[in-house]
């Protein structure tokens, strides 16, 4: 049991979708101006996640390795239009505010990336709890980097005026150069919290390169 | 021949299913999706021109942009929705047009203006300038800072009232322009003193 709380952790802190492995920073940057957006759209990303891989780890042992990148999109486009009509049907204000957003989940790299690193290689349980724990720490940092954006660049939360009457908050924080700023920020905060080691080093050379076992000259040092 | 066989069955089986799943999704949202925009798009119509009894679409060619045109049936004016680019994509407004041809209300349907400074021209403190004023729109200003939203802004309204005047041209012998009565300010819904046709 213990085992499957470490995979459900994973993804708060240690290996954090966003701040640690880098994935799915296009939504991140792009949603955060309002907190209310970015808990939005972790939500939504979150069921999607969880779903195909769900169903991802459910099909492992049948769909064949020269097709599996072609399937997983299928199941993920198909979840995400299921969700995308859901939210239009009984969510319309979240709809208009995440706009292209929302549709863009299917080539959201955290859940194509999630699903052939785990889902496709694990059980269902398992597959299950990544995709709730990437989601949570996808969710919480949107949650962060949202409530920054929004209150130093527009003085509120949620809504609720805060500063905003105070003084003139900082625009910028709401615009693209504010965002890439508080978003580095947030990694360099998380890469001091965990000492750096959350991610261990990257090896370069042929083992760590996907198309190692196609390659002809892997075993003889590579290309040059 | 079996490699590519199996490959093509299972990629065919999982689209079919999920093409399944998808059209009952929407046989069942779809219903409450277009019954939710009819209802905003009415609860718009009667932001901008209250106290009307009801709306009919007029129908024709306003131009390029022109959404819709609605008349109200109590002859009270129109509404109409108008679209055009821009700073950051479509920026669509619905007008209040009353009888006597000055603005009733009007607000923001959609716009893609950059946060703080674009989307400014779409809070009531910008756009209730507009209130009261007739087709030539004297004393209009723009936000400093943000000329194409507000110019996008502007150009729709114009367009409204352009699409008033070629419906009241094109309505000829059906609505007879408010010369006569007070209908402008009336607040009572559905009473009209004025022959409505």
């Amino acid at each position: 049991m213990s085992k499957n709380l470490k995979v459900l952790t994973n993804g708060i802190i240690k290996e954090n979708p966003v701040l640690v492995l880098l994935i799915g920073t296009c939504p991140t940057l792009a949603v955060t101006s309002l907190a209310v957006n970015g808990v939005g759209m972790g939500i939504a990303a979150t069921v999607v996640l969880v779903c195909s891989n769900i169903v991802i780890s459910l099909l492992r042992k049948i769909i064949p390795d020269t097709v599996r990148i072609p399937c997983f999109i299928v199941v993920i486009a198909g979840f995400v239009t299921i969700v995308q009509y859901i939210v239009k049907a009984y969510a319309p204000a979240l709809d208009s505010a995440l706009g292209i957003f929302l549709p863009l989940i299917v080539v959201n790299c955290i859940i194509l990336g999630r699903a052939e690193a785990f889902a496709s290689k694990n059980g269902v349980v398992a597959s299950a709890l990544d995709g709730v724990g990437m989601g949570i720490g996808f969710t919480l940092t949107l949650l962060a980097m949202g409530s920054i954006r929004e209150f130093l660049g527009a003085g509120t939360w949620f809504g609720i005026e805060l500063t905003a009457n105070l003084f003139d908050p900082i625009s910028i924080f709401i615009l693209a150069p504010g965002g890439f700023f508080v978003f580095g920020t947030l990694i360099a905060l998380v890469n001091h919290f965990t000492k750096g080691k959350a991610i261990k080093k990257k090896e370069f050379g042929c083992s760590a390169c996907p198309l190692a076992e196609e390659c002809g000259v892997a075993d003889k040092g590579g290309c040059n | 021949m079996k490699e590519l066989l199996i490959p093509t069955i299972v990629l065919l089986v999982i689209c079919a299913v999920t093409s399944a799943a998808l059209a009952l999704t929407y046989s069942v949202t779809n219903p409450i999706i277009q019954e939710a925009n009819a209802a905003a798009a009415e609860a718009a119509r009667q932001e901008v021109l209250p106290g009307s009894a009801g709306f009919e679409e007029v129908t024709g060619d306003f131009g390029e942009g022109v959404v819709s045109v609605y008349r109200a049936t109590d002859g009270k004016g129109y509404v109409v929705t108008a679209e055009t680019n821009g700073y950051g994509g479509n920026y669509q407004t619905v007008v209040g047009i009353d009888s006597e041809g000055k603005i009733v209300n009007l607000t923001v349907m959609e716009q893609n203006e950059t946060p703080g400074l674009g989307t400014k021209t779409a809070e009531r403190d910008h756009l209730d300038q507009y209130i009261g004023k007739d087709s030539s729109l004297e004393g209009v200003t723009a936000i400093s800072g943000s000329t194409i939203s507000s110019n996008a802004l502007k150009t729709t309204v114009e367009m409204a009232f352009s699409a008033v005047e070629a419906a009241e041209n094109g309505a000829a012998g059906g609505e007879t322009p408010a010369g006569a009565s007070d209908a402008a300010g009336e607040e009572t819904p559905g009473e009209s003193d004025q022959t409505a046709e």
